[in-house]
């Protein structure tokens, strides 16, 4: 990385070139105080708060930091009388207006408003209290309250849900004085992502969930990591009196802390936290006697298990006993499963639970592990190929990335989808195709003469194919998103990318980069605006001319050119693969042929985590009458849901809020999860109740009752963890797991070209192509998700039910 | 949604500008125009038409004193109340016409015809006090010379 030196109170110091001074200063140890500015937001410079003195006849005037870049030999002075009265002068210009109503208020103690008067503010106002402003607290949002009077008017929320979120849900109405943030109706129409709360420095925007509930200095913050989808937020826990209260990005308000989500989070992992106090949580382990589940002694409801197990066991052999687990659950309970099914029960039948909806892990890794994208990947990626699955719905995160690097980084973005995608917005080619026909453009990719027959499979021109094509071999760094639509052949051929759209130099992908970056500028400067350039006609894609918000990071590329992220559905979907808890690590049953196979070769089922019932869908009443064949079924669950129900013994179990563990990301990043509460009432961790129940079996699997023992045997024996341990994870942060590159040797071409041709050949190509606007609701698609758990949330539940029933209240105050 | 000659004007305005969006102030005049006020249906049409978002275009009717988006009187009496203004009496003048015409600040006479608001620097300090009716300006107004603008409106 360039660096330019510049002195700061006299002192010489080294920073990025390019940076912004106000993050060159804090990179340096001096703070300036700021609203407005917030890292990975467009400047705004409309608080005045960070006014440094340049020394330069040229600038004879106080400058603002936040938009002032860096230059050799800059001499700057942060601190000195002339910059304390402005600052001074400044908070009391905003005070003049803000009620001094901080004991109500519930940013107290983590406000910046307050911090910032403390630091550089008088303690004395010349304005009359009688002249301010009155506007009237009020609920914006199903999770929104805003207070007007307190805001600032920094515009940090709007910024966030402008570019981040690329919602535009709130804006700021009226002029002067009377800014309120608000919106055309008055009621937030939105994903209810919540991050324009979170980066609020004052308490103008609060959570309706966290308000008057408790003091930000009264709760217990532990890291830990988010639990729904396969994006992986690290996330702060606030936790109080053993109750989990709220949960905040990890990096938090703009400071970098080694989280994989910079300040973001989403409605699921900000909102739907409170399932883990619902009363229906089964807080004991429950035995059917007859008609009923009757509450039991942990002792009576392992020792059944255990004895039943054992008498199944004897009678019909370990193969007649299945084992389901979760994509959520954790790694250690994952391994512990699998070596229960292995050393205990004596099967291979052992699966974690994942139908059509799960990306095809068994073909994605079948020739090894391609190169994985993280995050960061995404977000200083040159091209990103997005085929089928809609991030925005459902990985949220990943969906920020995209647009971070579109935004920040002029990535170019390529969609090929079957539905309509917010993200198209941002796309510079967005090609809609037929439903199910994803798999025909891998199949165009990697054998260029079937472009026109995989063309007018897809239902497009060949044209866009071949463009597409074109782009992705002049691309120095592609990474390809795709989800559950491509399977088998269409997978497994990603492996054969990197070698059929090779780059044919670098002088080309530079070419390429510098023509697509100049094409944006044009856009820029033909739109008459530095701000809102059009691009492909489409005016909410930004590129910032000088992108300096992000120079400071390390520009992070994989070794291979294409990179890959499974968008796989469970938080933990990677792990249990990585575990090898998947049929086809196994080699016996997958957990759709266990349940088929109910009654029949299975005669017990131990289901840890997973609602099979609901899960069937449309299949619900099949499903159920084949697990009422089973001699035994055990389920471990933090709910009575309706597999439970069926259940003959149910063990409760810690949500991600009371349990430790590891989980691997769609990054293949393993993160640590640590406990944020005690168990609600007598749950147990999954691995420990399957510990136990071995032991009463008679395996003793030698953890002594410690997840670390758990984890040291995994960094022992499953391939990429080696060297790692809870500690480590816990300081470090995520840690990426890395395995064998594909061996391109074992790829039988010919076989693989075949069974691709015959996906394109049988696809349905009288299926019409969805070319609708997007209507649906922002968000919608994922919240209803996750609807084992989200039905039991309270805060999004009701929500999802009555937000038609919703009434939008008052009006905007408008002025006279 | 506009009236034929009022959409063959925003189509014309449209043709002045390199992106679309840059049309949405003459825009909001014809829809001030055409309905009196700026209405909720008007900021839905002109955000298809010059596309922008809903909320871009709450945006700039808000922010700006010459759209207003609830119903008000035929003659919009705006008194300029910065600085210079109210050095020279903009306050006295305010209070005046609220007096005269039994309405409070914001607010609209019953019969319809006035409404009354005080508005940030109208640009013309060297003239102060100013009001402003509709788009004309009167300069260095008085109790007496408000009353006269007031009269002539009402025999209108």
């Amino acid at each position: 990385m360039e660096t330019v030196k510049i002195t700061i109170n006299g002192q010489e110091v080294a920073a990025p070139k390019g940076e912004l001074l106000i993050e060159a200063c804090e990179m340096n140890g001096v703070y300036l105080p700021r609203f407005c500015h917030f890292r990975g937001l467009t400047p705004q410079a409309s608080c005045r708060m960070c006014v440094v003195r340049v020394d330069n006849p040229k600038i004879p005037k106080l400058q603002t930091a936040c938009t002032m870049p860096v230059s050799d030999g800059m001499v700057v002075t942060t601190d000195s009388q002339e910059i304390e009265e402005v600052r001074s002068a400044m908070i009391e210009f905003l005070l003049s207006n803000h009620p001094v109503d901080c004991p109500v208020c519930d940013r107290a103690g983590e406000c910046e408003l307050q911090d910032q008067t403390y630091g550089f503010g008088e303690d004395r106002t010349r304005s009359q209290y009688d002249d301010k402003e009155n506007f009237l607290e009020r609920q914006i949002s199903p999770f929104i309250y805003n207070d007007p009077q307190r805001c600032v008017v920094c515009k940090r929320c709007t910024r966030v849900c402008e570019e981040w979120m690329d919602e535009f849900a709130i804006t700021t109405v009226n002029r002067g004085s009377q800014t309120l943030i608000s919106s055309f109706s008055g009621w937030v129409e939105c994903s209810d992502c919540g991050n324009c709360v979170d980066v609020c420095p004052t308490g103008t925007l609060l959570h309706v969930p966290y308000k008057y509930v408790a003091r930000p200095w009264d709760l217990k913050q532990t890291p830990t990591v988010c639990n729904f989808c396969s994006d992986g937020c690290s996330m702060l826990a606030g936790s109080r009196s053993e109750k989990l209260i709220r949960t905040v990005a990890r990096d938090g308000r703009g400071r970098t802390a080694g989280g994989i989500n910079h300040d973001f989070l989403c409605s699921l992992g900000r909102y739907t936290i409170d399932f883990v106090h619902n009363r229906q949580r089964v807080d004991r382990p429950m035995v059917r006697r007859g008609e009923h589940l009757v509450p039991a002694t942990w002792d009576e409801a392992l020792n059944f298990v255990a004895q039943r197990l054992s008498e199944i066991k004897a009678q019909n052999g370990g193969e007649s006993i299945g084992v389901i687990s979760a994509g959520r659950l954790m790694n250690e309970d994952q391994y512990v499963l699998r070596r229960f099914a292995e050393e205990t029960i004596g099967t291979k039948n052992a699966d974690f639970y994942h139908d059509d909806d799960e990306v095809d892990l068994a073909a994605f890794f079948k020739y090894g592990t391609p190169a994985i994208a993280t995050q960061e990947h995404i977000q200083s990626a040159d091209t990103i190929l997005l085929i089928g699955s809609d991030p925005n719905e459902e990985n949220p995160l990943t969906a920020f990335s995209i647009r971070w690097a579109v935004r920040q980084k002029a990535a170019r973005l390529v969609i090929v989808n079957s539905m309509p995608s917010r993200l198209e917005r941002q796309a510079q080619t967005a090609v809609r195709v037929r439903e199910g026909s994803e798999p025909a453009l891998i199949h165009a990719l990697v054998d260029e003469s079937r472009i026109n027959d995989a063309a007018s499979a897809m239902g497009v021109d060949a044209g866009q194919i071949s463009d597409i094509r074109r782009v992705l071999v002049e691309s120095a760094k592609v990474v390809v998103i795709f989800g559950d639509e491509l399977r088998s052949a269409a997978v497994e051929a990603l492996a054969l990318l990197e070698e059929t759209l090779a780059t044919p130099n670098p002088e080309v992908a530079e070419a390429s980069r510098k023509a697509h970056i100049d094409a944006l500028q044009r856009a820029v400067k033909s739109s008459n605006s530095t701000q809102k350039p059009s691009i492909n006609e489409n005016p909410y894609t930004y590129i910032v001319e000088h992108p300096t918000l992000e120079v400071a990071a390390e520009p992070v590329s994989s070794a291979t050119k294409f990179s890959f992220v499974p968008l796989v559905r469970y938080s933990n979907s990677m792990g249990a693969w990585q575990m090898g808890l998947d049929s086809a690590g196994t080699g016996g049953l997958s957990a759709q042929a266990m349940i088929n196979a109910a009654g029949g070769s299975i005669k017990a089922l131990y289901i840890a985590g997973e609602d099979v019932v609901s899960k069937a869908g449309g299949n619900a009443s099949i499903v159920r009458s084949q697990l009422e064949k089973l001699d035994l079924l055990v389920v471990q669950e933090m709910f009575l849901t309706d597999t439970a129900e069926l259940a003959d013994v149910v063990l409760p179990v810690t949500s991600f809020a009371e349990a430790q563990g590891t989980q691997v990301n769609n990054g293949s990043q393993v993160q640590f999860v640590r406990r944020t509460i005690p168990p609600v009432g007598q749950a147990r961790p999954d691995w420990m109740i399957v510990t136990q129940v071995a032991r009463l079996m008679g395996t003793d699997f030698n953890f002594q009752g410690q997840l670390k023992n758990v984890f040291k045997e995994i960094a022992e024996k499953i391939d990429g963890y080696s060297g790692l341990s809870h500690n480590l994870l816990a300081n470090e942060g995520a840690t990426i797991i890395r395995r064998a590159l594909p061996d391109s040797g074992r790829i039988d071409h010919a076989d693989l070209h075949n069974r691709l041709a015959m996906l394109t050949a049988a696809i349905d190509r009288s299926v019409a192509v969805d070319s609708s606007e997007l209507t649906a609701k922002a968000g919608s698609r994922l919240q209803n998700r996750y609807p084992l758990i989200t039905r039991y949330s309270e805060m999004i539940s009701p929500k999802l039910a009555e937000e038609s029933a919703l009434e939008a209240p008052a009006p905007v105050i408008f002025p006279a | 949604m506009f009236s034929e000659a009022n959409e063959k004007k925003l189509d014309e305005i449209m043709t002045h500008y390199p992106v679309k969006r840059s049309a949405i102030l003459p825009a909001l005049y014809i829809a001030q125009d055409e309905h009196g006020y700026v209405t909720d249906d008007d900021i839905r049409y002109l955000a298809k038409r010059l596309d922008m978002r809903i909320n871009e275009v709450e945006e700039v009717v808000t922010f700006y004193t010459m759209y207003s988006r609830k119903p008000i009187g035929k003659y919009k009496l705006q008194v300029c109340r910065t600085l210079s203004c109210m050095l020279m009496g903009a306050e006295q003048i305010t209070e005046h016409i609220s007096h005269r015409l039994g309405c409070g600040i914001g607010e609209t006479t019953p019969d319809g015809k006035f409404t009354l608001q005080e508005v940030e620097c109208l640009g013309y300090c060297d003239l102060a006090p100013v009001l402003q009716v509709n788009f004309d300006y009167h300069e260095k107004v008085t109790s007496e010379s408000v009353d006269k603008v007031i009269d002539g409106l009402q025999q209108k």
